[in-house]
């Protein structure tokens, strides 16, 4: 029943809303990611940036380190990236980045060969990629990969932002919030039965299922389809109710609602700098460099980082900057 | 080894026959919307020059729109599920039909229409025993290139809440499972095979004794002919 898809008559001919930016710009990252892995790649010569100056002394200077750095396709795992490489750069390492490579098979594989130094993962992700269960507990979804990627992969997991969880959420958008009184998902409860729920094949299990199991309640209608387009699906009512990431800048654009989890049934995504053991061998001041970073990400800060580059369509690397620099991580 | 794959086939959540279902009706009606619709335009336009011109150039144009934004772009119009993507998979259907419809029609040897006519045939006559077994191997080659091609894209239909094998093959990608991606994509890729053959088959079929290739010395001239630069894969 979970692919039954909602038989409804499209009515709402009557009222055109405006392409939403978000879509188009879907489009366009598709596109672009597409075209391959050419998309994101820089090289920064060795001598051009410690001129920029900042506050590293020399004892942890970098120079002469070369350093590549990785990301997936989503701007969150981007932006992680940019701040690193900027963080590094500033230091005199010699960086390489190498921004959307793939998802996250490509970058498991480009780590573990070598191809790449540093990237961004998720703890929930890297739980799945080991093939253990997901957990809600931050602290034990980090020690778990942490001590498992050291032992099996010689890959070093660096400090988590704690505060940053670009997980899943139940979101719905300001009309249907107002007209249902919705503000938590145990609102959800005597109605759900009535509601069509748009999900990406992820988002099912994720959040869909331990949603209905934590609150004992079953929703009339799952539909499959994209994540960034169920945002459109709920607006147009094709769908009551959608599974987004909390990152996702919709929130923002179209204040859509995320209902509150008060049984805290998501599992956790925090994401850390995952490096290359021998890397760190070589050059163990990447740790504090890369450490000093994680306090200031919060899962709010980062939204609005990535509204800026997919809505306002800035550069990863000047969003990457500019936010380094407000945090006083970089001199400008 | 084979334990991922049992346990997913076997998981009442999986539904393969109902998904099987799904696709199979995915990609049926928009075969046959696109070959209704591509035959009936292209023998509209296709003595019609500047229309012929205008016409081929703009399904060649929507050809360049990739499936996967289109569907993103009908969204706000046509919503998700099943119409949409078939409207999708229509559109993209569409072009490789059309063009060889035109392309066969506008093809046939004026040369051969005389000699059927000095040989005292009604135009009734040269449309049913000439011109028609003429045109129907290159447009049966558009309606397999069209047919492969909606086989091997409706896996995207799964982005807009159509379902179908492209379910198994999101859900393969994002949960990094291998057993759904497998079995998805290996059910869209054996599709794409039995339809390739079965409709090359009958463009064989439909292929005139007389010019197919390596019987006669006119299958050079078929080679050379319309079928050939039509045919893009």
């Amino acid at each position: 029943m979970h692919v039954d898809t909602p038989a409804r008559p499209h009515t709402s001919t009557t009222h055109r809303r405006r392409a939403r930016p978000i879509a188009l710009l879907w489009i366009a990252a598709l596109l672009l990611a597409a075209c391959g892995t050419a998309r994101g790649q820089a090289t920064v010569p060795p001598g051009a940036a410690p001129a920029t100056g900042d506050t590293a002394s020399p004892a942890v200077s970098g120079a002469g380190v070369k350093v590549t750095i990785g990301s997936k396709l989503d701007v969150d795992g981007q932006l992680n990236a940019q701040m690193y490489a900027l963080l590094l750069q500033a230091r005199g390492f010699d960086v390489t980045t190498k921004l959307g490579l793939g998802q996250t098979p490509v970058l498991d594989q480009a780590i573990k060969s070598g191809a790449i130094d540093i990237y961004p993962e998720f703890t929930g992700t890297a739980l799945t990629l080991l093939g253990l269960p997901s957990t809600q507990d931050p602290q034990k979804a980090y020690n778990d990969v942490k001590a498992r990627y050291a032992e099996q992969f010689q890959l070093t997991w660096l400090d988590p932002a704690y505060e940053l969880n670009d997980s899943y959420a139940i979101c719905t958008s300001p009309a249907v919030a107002q007209q249902r009184n919705l503000t938590t998902i145990e609102d959800l409860k005597p109605i759900a039965g009535e509601l069509t729920i748009a999900a990406q094949q992820d988002g099912i299990e994720a959040a869909v299922d331990p949603v209905e199991r934590a609150y004992d309640l079953r929703f009339g209608n799952v539909v499959q389809i994209a994540e960034q387009l169920s945002f459109d699906a709920v607006t147009r009512g094709d769908a009551d109710l959608n599974v987004c990431y909390t990152t996702d800048p919709a929130i923002l654009v179209d204040n859509f609602v995320v209902l509150q989890d008060t049984k805290n049934v998501f599992p956790i995504y925090n994401p850390a700098p995952v490096v290359r053991a021998h890397l760190l061998q070589e050059a163990p001041q990447i740790a504090d460099i890369l450490n000093e970073l994680q306090p200031h990400l919060s899962t709010e800060v980062v939204i609005e980082l990535i509204k800026q580059v997919s809505v306002d369509h800035k550069s990863v690397e000047e969003v990457a900057r500019a936010f380094l620099e407000q945090e006083g991580l970089l001199t400008r | 080894m084979l334990a991922p794959f049992r346990q997913f086939l076997t998981d009442p959540r999986t539904d393969f026959a109902g998904e099987t279902i799904t696709y199979l009706r995915l990609c049926a009606i928009p075969i046959v919307l696109a070959v209704v619709i591509g035959l009936v335009l292209g023998v509209l336009v296709a003595r019609r020059p500047l229309l012929a011109f205008v016409v081929s150039n703009l399904s060649g144009l929507a050809r360049a729109i990739p499936t996967l934004a289109f569907l993103a772009a009908v969204l706000p119009y046509l919503g998700i599920g099943f119409t949409p993507a078939v409207a999708a998979l229509t559109a993209l259907g569409i072009p490789p039909i059309l063009l060889n419809t035109i392309a066969g029609l506008r093809g046939v040897d004026p040369a051969m229409v005389d000699a059927a006519r000095g040989m005292g045939m009604a135009p009734r006559q040269i449309l049913s025993r000439v011109e028609i077994p003429l045109v129907l191997p290159v447009v049966a080659a558009g309606v397999r290139t069209s047919a492969v091609q909606i086989v091997a894209t409706a896996p995207l239909a799964a982005l807009i809440g159509a379902g179908g094998y492209g379910d198994y093959i999101l859900a393969g990608i994002n949960l990094l499972r291998p057993a759904p991606l497998v079995v998805g994509a290996g059910c869209v890729a054996l599709l794409a095979l039995l339809v390739e053959f079965g409709l090359a088959a009958v463009e064989r079929a439909v292929t005139p004794a007389g010019l197919r290739p390596g019987r006669s010395p006119a299958s050079a001239a078929v080679e050379s002919g319309p079928g050939t630069p039509a045919r893009i894969t």
